[in-house]
């Protein structure tokens, strides 16, 4: 993967929060994995579509390639 | 009419004779192929979805809006006040690349595994020409043609099955990233955390 583990740092306090894209683009925050933290991220409404059309693309690029 | 069809040479040309270098090397040839041809998919993806291509020919990444929210408590209230959790808001830029789930697919196992009949053996002299009007030789180099092993079975008056024993296995998996690409999001992952003026 591109991004190994799925996981972007917390702002907050640098740990990794890990995350699935299709899940965060239908509105969920993820939660720090770091107890003390309690700071949870999520993607703003703007950078949705932009997101979107990537996955998409991404996907019409995995199904030709299985042709 | 029957005959005119018998007559001419259908089968495929499977088992006419090759040297054993290019039996082994063509699948590793072909599976090498493959893999320039994943990279360049992948990349070209990276670059025109991902990044912002400039004038002077430079990539930006394109960024993408995120936020953060977190729970403060504030210790010098009552859990009975209504400011005693307050939500602070943040937003900070992540590159698109570092969420887009992209498998950085290559092949990683190739066994080559055939029957192989050995029809001829061939054999040169490697000789040493620069040294003097003597010729020494320096190695003998062998060639060993042939042709793959393989059976032919007659189903029917008119139907023959004929099949050559290659087998090629091929795995691919997700590699580990370049270090380019590893530095990069590395470079961007720092770049999240919040820096302090000083």
């Amino acid at each position: 993967m591109i991004n190994p583990e799925n996981s972007i740092p917390c702002p907050v306090c640098g740990t990794r929060i890990p995350f699935e894209v299709k899940t965060l683009l239908a509105g969920v925050s993820f939660d720090c994995p770091n107890p003390e933290c309690n700071s949870s991220i999520g993607i703003s409404a703007e950078s949705k579509p932009i997101v979107e059309k990537t996955i998409e693309k991404m996907e019409l690029l995995k199904n030709s390639t299985k042709k | 009419m029957l005959d005119n069809i018998n007559n001419q040479n259908l089968k495929p040309k499977t088992n006419s004779e090759i040297s054993i270098d290019a039996m082994i090397s063509s699948p590793l040839v072909a599976a090498s192929k493959a893999n320039t041809e994943m990279m360049l998919g992948q990349t070209n993806f990276y670059l025109r979805n991902c990044f912002k291509r400039n004038d002077d020919n430079s990539y930006d990444p394109v960024m993408i809006r995120m936020s953060s929210k977190r729970q403060v408590i504030d210790n010098n209230k009552l859990p009975s006040d209504p400011d005693y959790i307050t939500i602070k808001r943040m937003e900070f830029e992540v590159p698109l690349f570092c969420l887009i789930p992209i498998n950085s697919l290559a092949v990683d196992n190739i066994t080559v595994d055939f029957d192989m009949e050995i029809t001829s053996t061939s054999s040169w002299t490697v000789t040493d020409k620069d040294r003097g009007a003597k010729k020494r030789v320096i190695k003998k180099q062998a060639q060993l043609n042939g042709k793959i092993s393989g059976e032919s079975k007659q189903d029917s008056q008119y139907q023959r099955k004929s099949s050559s024993k290659l087998k090629v296995h091929i795995n691919a998996s997700p590699l580990p990233l370049p270090l380019g690409m590893l530095t990069i999001l590395e470079l961007y992952s720092k770049n999240i955390n919040p820096v302090t003026n000083s």
